[in-house]
């Protein structure tokens, strides 16, 4: 298994209407395309495309993607519904955090939190909060530290359901 | 990420502002590594995305409904290679007024097009399959609800 880059980066402007209505449209630079001349040429064309709308843009982004080309199989029994959330302090003095779907029992206690010992989430933590990490919560604050984590599980949909039920 | 029943979910997490492509990459790599280990789900896919918003949000120039598309198609550097885009909310004084085409094709001579189109052909911009840009094909209007 490996994760191959798409050819081209995506760049994704969101317009709004005079009613409020959204429509969002898409357009590529080439993958090697530094995020800085990415957004430079996104300013210009944005610019360019405005001046031919009657809408305004709200939002816009700058994607780059990676697929597995070979992805293994998951492990039996798993579930997206059950999550281990870990919720994050930051640098602002607020939390932030993040869920992992189908998150492993073995890492679980009898109660249900997440062990803190175990080598797996230890080394989570060093990936998100070590020397040179750079994950940061919505509002740009650093992440500095692992404040909760614990076993959560989400109501399913019927995108989570299973095929064959 | 995929479970055993195919359900599909995600991990969303946030790196500081102004970090490098590289940097953000190397972030996405270890920190894959680290919740594939926590998670019995198999990884498919990962993203890193840069977004801005505008703020405060400014309101729309003019009355042409979202749905109301500029359809522009170019071709590529590779033979029989295009590339779509559509713009919501196109003008409507910016399409031919008489003619065949007249309220479908858009005024390709229109100033404000050809600077759209010249920004999309000498610049950066390329087809999802990375093939770049090189010449307006055709442009018409569509309502894409």
């Amino acid at each position: 298994m490996a994760f191959i880059n798409t050819p081209a980066a995506t760049l994704s402007f969101t317009f709004r209407d005079d009613s409020g209505s959204v429509a969002t449209m898409q357009i590529n630079v080439p993958y090697a395309t530094l995020a800085t001349a990415a957004i430079t040429a996104a300013d210009a064309i944005r610019t360019a495309m405005l001046a031919l709308s009657d809408a305004t843009v709200v939002a816009q982004s700058l994607t780059y993607s990676y697929f597995d080309d070979a992805p293994p199989a998951a492990n039996a029994g798993s579930r997206v519904e059950e999550k281990g959330q870990f919720i994050w302090r930051t640098a602002n003095g607020r939390t932030t955090g993040f869920t992992i779907p189908a998150i492993k029992d073995s890492v679980l206690t009898t109660s249900g939190a997440i062990d803190r010992t175990d080598a797996l989430v230890i080394a989570l933590d060093s990936v998100v909060t070590g020397t040179g990490a750079i994950f940061a919560s919505a509002d740009g604050s650093d992440i500095t530290s692992l404040y909760k984590a614990y076993q959560r599980f989400n109501r399913s949909t019927r995108n989570t359901l299973p095929a064959d039920r | 990420m995929l479970d055993s029943s195919d359900s599909a979910a995600g991990v969303n997490a946030w790196i500081r502002t102004g970090s490098t492509v590289a940097d953000g990459e190397s972030a996405l790599i270890t920190f894959t590594s680290a919740i594939g280990a926590l998670s019995d789900c198999a990884i498919v896919a990962r993203h890193l995305v840069y977004r801005g918003v505008e703020d405060p949000r400014p309101a729309a120039p003019g009355l042409a409904p979202a749905a109301g598309a500029g359809v522009f198609i170019f071709s590529c550097a590779d033979v029989d290679t295009y590339a779509i885009v559509f713009i919501p909310s196109f003008r409507s004084d910016l399409l031919l007024t008489s003619g065949p085409g007249a309220g479908i094709l858009i005024d390709q001579e229109s100033s404000d097009v050809l600077a759209f189109t010249d920004i999309m052909i000498s610049d950066i911009f390329c087809n999802p399959f990375g093939v770049q840009v090189t010449a307006l094909e055709s442009a018409y209007y569509q309502w894409r609800p």
